[in-house]
């Protein structure tokens, strides 16, 4: 067989053999795992059909029903003016989920690609983007996304990539170990026998067999990429007001927690659901491709 | 030893060269005129031309750097636009504090996770087993600016037994600095123990299935000797270095801890400077938490290379 039509079906075959292996088997047992993916739906479902849901214009504001407690007619209760914090928390999934979404695309589009450099090149390309990765790296993650955000503006755009940067170097540090392991397989060696292109190879054939481990990586990092927009959103560097997102939600609700304090409670327990099912989703999917 | 941390720094030089050359970049990406932002209300040409002489704003890029970094190496970070006081002088100022908040959720975090997961471990899979991960799990998971609001509503406001925010030097006063500071550190902390408790239940579990922890039982060695005195001192090689690296990145959430209950830190003054766009300032402190986690970075090597005797021997062999 040779090198190519190897990898063919090595890429056809990706999702069938997942659907039939060891790890799918591992996954379908565990509840837990699905237990994740289904809040992580349903958030998204939520976040998608939010004008059809929500029953106020989230950035209305109505003085007449300023701080209401959670009602009939406010169900989650509303904002220091008149907002209702129900059809907020549902626009507001849409921005940290996006956020979450497009920051880790951002340290998944640039990771990944230097990190296969690295790895597969070797030599001096690789010492210079490990030592690029671990400057970064060394700036607390956070620390590096407020000085970004603060140099870029406040913005919910200029927080995804302030997120997706700092999110770079683990990215970059994940795939070049996967690389370093996969280089010297049979049929990697076979492509190059053959005179596959050094592109070629990382994309057809090095590519296909590290995706699982960066899939991992790609759900935890949602999960720490939506804490951080929060957190740059809380501090008030992320979404702007009056568009909604649960950390500006949660920023407008500190000066108000002993008057209101459902306008913290909700916009909080929504992060830490989330996050929570992102970290269940991503914990059963290591267990399942864990060879051990 | 010594040879070995010498090594250790000699390897941290490039990296902190490449992060002073990013930083100072960083200001680079700010909007506008540097020296009209920096003339303030006297925008005079006069004074902005002062301006730009003073902070070598007409020269390339690189030479600016190499200013810069040469003031840096001399530990001065330069001169906050808003207070006028030395960016150096501040971060001595507030440094205290947030080591404190650091130290006491580092230790609340160790006291929490070690027993935790060595009593996971040892009853692997029983129900403390399973509610000690779902600890862990919702630990890792709560936005801890969120844990922080929840604290005060229940805490202060509804139990009224600790204050909601402030801080008080322990040198004024240690019992009142001991109530600002518990829940501020049980709120970093929380997280913290989280990830230690992970690293360290998995440190457990491997070495207890080691070949000499069943040859220890083989021999009748008390359980009690065989948990804390063989299968502890093995497991915590890895937890203490993974605990001193964390140290340097408490930086990270104590700026949100010290927003949340109003502590006058570090990462209140990031915060408070990103809003008064005092760019010398963020740069100072960003330079100085990427200082701090090298800095434990390289301690947490040499108390690798300390507690693993392997390493030691393949040195000296």
């Amino acid at each position: 067989m040779t090198a190519s039509v190897y990898s063919t079906q090595l890429n056809a075959s990706l999702f069938s053999r997942w659907s039939q292996n060891r790890s799918w088997k591992k996954f379908n047992k565990n509840p837990v795992g699905w237990f994740g993916l289904i809040i992580i739906v349903t958030f998204i479902l939520l976040a998608i059909f939010a004008p059809l849901l929500a029953n106020y214009d989230p950035v209305k504001t109505n003085w007449m029903a300023v701080r209401q407690a959670p009602s009939l007619e406010y169900w989650l209760g509303t904002d220091e003016i008149g907002r209702d914090i129900y059809s907020r928390l549902l626009y507001g999934a849409r921005a940290s989920l996006m956020a979450g979404f497009f920051s880790v695309v951002i340290a998944f589009m640039i990771g990944v690609p230097l990190g296969m450099m690295a790895g597969y090149f070797g030599g001096r390309i690789d010492t210079v983007i490990s030592r690029c990765s671990e400057a970064v790296m060394a700036i607390p993650s956070l620390i590096l996304a407020i000085s970004l955000a603060a140099a870029l503006g406040a913005s919910l755009v200029n927080a995804m990539i302030a997120i997706g940067i700092a999110n770079v170097p683990l990215f970059i540090r994940l795939t070049r170990g996967q690389v370093l392991s996969t280089k010297y397989m049979e049929y990697v060696e076979a492509a190059h026998s053959i005179g596959v292109s050094h592109l070629g190879i990382l994309v057809k054939y090095i590519f296909p067999n590290i995706v699982a481990p960066l899939f991992i990586q790609v759900t935890l990092s949602l999960a720490s990429a939506i804490i951080a927009e929060s957190s740059l959103s809380f501090l008030g560097l992320g979404q702007q007001a009056p568009d909604p997102s649960w950390g500006s939600m949660l920023n407008s609700a500190k000066g108000f927690l002993t008057q209101a304090p459902w306008m913290a409670i909700w916009p909080g327990l929504a992060i830490f659901t989330i996050v929570l099912a992102f970290n269940l989703f991503g914990d059963a999917l290591r267990d399942a491709f864990d060879p051990k | 030893m010594l040879k070995f941390i010498i090594n250790r720094i000699y390897i941290a030089i490039p990296t902190l060269f490449l992060i002073s050359f990013f930083i100072f970049g960083l200001q680079k990406l700010m909007p506008g005129d540097p020296a009209l932002m920096l003339a303030g209300e006297d925008r005079s040409p006069e004074a902005i031309n002062y301006i730009r002489e003073l902070y070598h704003l007409n020269e390339p890029f690189i030479v600016q750097y190499l200013y810069w970094l040469g003031d840096v190496l001399q530990g001065d970070f330069g001169t906050s636009i808003r207070s006028d006081e030395s960016v150096m002088d501040l971060l001595l100022l507030k440094l205290p504090v947030t080591i404190e908040l650091s130290i006491l959720s580092m230790l609340f975090a160790i006291l929490i996770s070690i027993p935790m997961s060595i009593i996971a471990a040892v009853k692997k899979n029983s129900g403390w087993d399973f509610s000690s991960s779902i600890f862990a799990l919702i630990g890792q998971s709560i936005p801890n600016f969120w844990l922080g609001f929840m604290m005060i509503l229940l805490v202060s406001v509804h139990w009224g037994i600790l204050p909601a925010s402030g801080y008080v030097s322990p040198f004024e006063s240690l019992s009142q600095n001991i109530q600002t500071m518990i829940m501020p550190a049980f709120v970093l902390g929380t997280g913290l123990a989280a990830t230690i408790f992970r690293h360290s239940r998995g440190a457990m579990l491997e070495v207890l299935a080691a070949d000499f922890i069943r040859t220890a039982r083989a021999k009748g060695v008390k359980r009690k000797t065989i948990y804390l005195k063989h299968a502890l001192r093995n497991a915590l090689i890895p937890v203490v270095t993974m605990i001193t690296i964390q140290f340097g990145e408490l930086l990270g959430g104590a700026v949100l801890t010290e927003q949340v209950f109003t502590i006058p830190g570090l990462g209140k003054l990031i915060v408070d400077s990103v809003y008064n766009r005092d760019f010398p300032v963020v740069q100072g402190i960003v330079m100085f938490s990427a200082l701090m986690f090298i800095f434990s970075n390289i301690i947490a090597d040499s108390a690798y290379y300390l507690l693993d005797p392997k390493l030691r021997h393949r040195e000296v062999s």
